[in-house]
Formats: structure tokens, C-alpha cells, sequence
């Protein structure tokens, strides 16, 4: 930008001095800078002018007029065409959130009814055996309680696991996936499954984490950034109820590799764990039990009770298929 | 006058007829808007010169998004189209730049 202000710089070629110009390297952006104007207008001034007409073919033409309109049409359709996808997605994305929401309400509403319907089948069949088969009832008692094929309720202990503070597993954006350092204070399905095979090993009776109760085929697992328990998503802070006696239960907790391994949370990574005695615990029944075996027992005073022997429930084989839920 | 009121005609007719750009051809608008926008400010500049040519105005205008539009596809095939388009934006917005210094000194003699 050397030049003065009156003098236009197409008008004074770059002078061609003998020898290498100091910036011959970078002709390219010399010329990119100093002759931004299309050359072809003053070859077609000059001809213009050679033959005898005035420079400039002055701007109300017919041509002009034409290109006017397609520059400002081409304007236009930019604008509306790369506007529109982003409020598209954003739709896209409410729409996304509703379906999410009411397939939830809907999974709420029918584990809930399975529940309901589960008790019916636990009354039915409390019904069908009758009084006189009270082996066969206390069996069955103990089998359901073991398996979590029905709701207890009495002492135990809450363990409560949470991301240390300041990681909150989403970084500024919300975004989990664009998180760099996710990986220190955030709870892992791992992390949950040492803990609670802990408990169990430390004489827990049963355990739902965060309302949701373990049996023997339950799952802990990952899927993204989300834990999966029975293939359910749960949300931190991570509440794992455990039925047994409290005192025990902590003393033997704290004793065992799952204990120690929480303490090495809370030591190493901050991760918030928190053990309290709890009066009172309900857990709810599994919803996610099925009858996979199940065999005609011997009968010995003619009754037509059929029941399973190593399920995790057992039920009347004949009922039982209402108890299948797809998760 | 002609050319500002053929602008305005062709932004209400894009706006009132709206017609939906082919999902394909979405790539290369942002290409071809900067390559006209390049063409209208050396048409620009070449009045304020006295040297306009309409002809020459269309050819560049044309050259210019053909041009640009067959970076960004060459681009693509490639697989450096971003780059390609980063290229294209950069020397296009360099003129355009120099182009709007040249028409500020020429009407404000700054």
C-alpha cells in the first residue's frame, strides 16, 4: 500500500527493473494484492477506446441488469438455504428429546404394571399351592427372595457413589463426548460393579442401585458415557441400597477389597462416596426376570402344582410369561 | 440505478419464489456467493475507474463461480475440499479486499 491517493495502481505497471525484483519469490501474492481488478477491463477499455468509443460501456445495460439479478437471486438463496438446516436441526432435536420422553413415561408406566401383575402372579400362585404344600411355599419364599422376584423391605445401608467435584462428566458445551478430562473424577461402570460385588461380599441380602434391584443375570455396563444397569441408563450420584444388618455390613465392607476400593476413589480420584446406616430400605422388585427352566415336580399328594426348580423365579410355568419384560 | 434495482429485484424473487437449492449443489454456495461478491466489487471499482465493461463483468462474474464451485468439487473428490475451499476464500477474500480499499479511496479520497 505505497500508493498515493490519486494515482491508481493499475495505471503504473510494476516497473520491470533489469535483474531480479526483491520480492520475485512472491509474485504471486504481489500480484494477487496490487492488480485485484480483472485485467480484462482495461484490455476491453483500451479496445474500446482504440476504436473510437468511450471506455466504459456505462452500467445500464441490459447484460448488467441480468447479472444484477442473478447476483442478488444467488445472494438470497445462500442465505435462506444455509440458514435453514441449523433451525431443521434444532427441530430435529426437540423432536428427538420429546420421542425420548415419552418412550421413558411409557417404560415407567409398564413396570409399573408389571409389577402389579407380578404380585397378582405371586398371590395366583400362592393361591394354586394351597396350604398343604408348605415345602414347596417356603421354597418358593426363599427362592423369590433370592432371586429379587419380589420387593423387600428392612435395614441395611446406603452407599451413595458421585463424580468428584468439578467434573461434572460434560464440559462447557454439554457435550460429553467433547470432554478431555472426563476420565479422572467421573464414576465407572467398573467402579460400581467392584463395589458391589463388595457388598455382596460383605453379607448384603439384596441390592438395588438407584432403584434398580440386582439379581443374579443383572448387568453393570457402559454404553457411552451412560451406566447401563439391567439395561436401564442411570443418572449420578449412583445410590446403592443394600438390606442386611448395618453394622456388618460396614464393618465387613470396610474390610474387603470392595471397600478398599472405594476408599481408593475417594483417596485417588475424589470421587464423593458416602456410607450411611439406614433404618428402613425398600427395594423394589426386579422387572427384568424371566423363566428360562422350569420342571413338573414329582407329586406326591396329587396336586397339579407345577413349579420351577432352578430359576431365578419361580412361578407357575403356565403365568409366568407375563413376567417377561423387554428391556 | 439498473444494476441496485436489478439487485433488489433478484433478492425479492429469491425471497418471495424461495426455491429449495438441491441438496448437492448446497456446497458450493458459500463459494459462489464470495465469487460473485468478488466480481460485483471489481465491477464496482472498474466504474469508479471509468473502465466498466458489461461484458466483461458477466464473463468474470461466471469464470469466477464456475470456477470456484469446480475447486471445492475437485476439492471433494480429493478429499481436501475444506482446504481447497479455505484457499479459494482467502484469494477471493484478499481481492475483494483490496478492491473495496481501492472504491474507499476513490469516494472518500481516504
Amino acid at each position: 500500500m505505497t500508493t498515493g491517493p490519486t494515482s491508481h495502481r493499475d495505471e503504473t505497471p510494476p516497473v520491470t527493473t533489469p535483474g531480479r525484483r526483491p520480492d520475485e519469490s512472491m509474485t504471486l501474492l504481489t500480484s494477487m494484492m496490487e492488480r485485484p481488478l480483472d485485467p480484462g477491463y482495461a484490455a476491453a477499455a483500451a479496445e474500446r477506446e482504440a476504436a473510437g468509443l468511450p471506455p466504459s460501456t456505462g452500467t445500464s445495460t441490459p447484460t448488467v441488469l441480468v447479472a444484477a439479478v442473478v447476483i442478488g437471486l444467488l445472494l438470497t438463496l445462500g442465505a435462506v438455504a444455509l440458514r435453514t438446516p441449523s433451525s431443521s436441526a434444532i427441530k430435529a432435536k426437540a423432536n428427538l428429546v420429546s420421542q425420548i420422553e415419552t418412550r421413558r413415561s411409557a417404560v415407567e408406566k409398564q413396570s409399573t404394571q408389571l409389577r402389579a401383575m407380578q404380585s397378582e402372579v405371586d398371590k395366583l400362585q400362592a393361591l394354586a399351592l394351597g396350604q398343604d404344600e408348605t415345602s414347596l411355599q417356603t421354597r418358593l419364599a426363599a427362592l423369590t427372595l433370592a432371586s429379587g422376584a419380589e420387593p423387600v423391605r428392612g435395614p441395611g445401608i446406603k452407599v451413595v457413589l458421585d463424580n468428584a467435584p468439578g467434573s461434572d462428566g460434560t464440559s462447557a458445551d454439554g457435550n460429553p463426548r467433547t470432554d478431555a478430562q472426563k476420565d479422572d473424577g467421573t464414576v465407572f461402570s467398573k467402579d460400581l460393579q467392584v463395589v458391589v460385588n463388595g457388598l455382596w461380599e460383605a453379607g448384603a441380602e439384596a441390592i438395588s442401585v438407584n432403584g434398580q434391584r440386582l439379581t443374579s443375570t443383572s448387568a453393570i455396563r457402559f454404553a457411552g458415557e451412560a451406566i447401563l444397569v439391567n439395561y436401564r441408563p442411570l443418572a449420578r450420584p449412583y445410590t446403592i441400597s443394600v438390606l442386611g444388618d448395618p453394622e456388618d455390613l460396614q464393618v465387613e465392607f470396610a474390610g474387603n477389597d470392595g471397600g478398599a476400593y472405594a476408599r481408593a476413589l475417594k483417596d485417588n480420584y475424589g470421587i464423593r462416596v458416602s456410607i450411611d446406616a439406614a433404618d428402613s430400605l425398600t427395594l423394589p422388585a426386579a422387572t427384568s426376570l424371566t423363566v428360562r427352566e422350569a420342571t413338573v415336580p414329582k407329586p406326591k399328594s396329587g396336586a397339579p402344582a407345577a413349579t420351577s426348580t432352578s430359576t431365578p423365579t419361580s412361578s407357575t410355568s403356565s403365568t409366568s410369561s407375563t413376567s417377561e419384560s423387554s428391556p | 440505478m439498473i444494476p441496485l434495482l436489478g439487485l433488489i429485484g433478484g433478492v425479492l424473487v429469491g425471497l418471495l419464489w424461495g426455491p429449495d437449492v438441491p441438496v448437492a449443489l448446497q456446497p458450493y454456495l458459500p463459494i459462489a456467493v464470495i465469487a460473485a461478491l468478488d466480481a460485483v466489487f471489481g465491477a464496482v471499482r472498474a466504474v469508479l475507474d471509468g473502465i466498466f465493461n458489461d461484458k466483461v463483468f458477466v464473463v468474470s462474474f461466471l469464470a469466477n463461480v464456475v470456477v470456484a464451485a469446480f475447486i471445492v468439487f475437485l476439492g471433494d473428490q480429493l478429499g481436501v475440499g475444506s482446504q481447497l475451499s479455505t484457499g479459494v476464500v482467502v484469494v477471493l477474500g484478499v481481492r475483494i479486499f483490496s478492491n473495496v480499499a481501492s472504491i474507499r479511496r476513490h469516494l472518500f479520497k481516504a
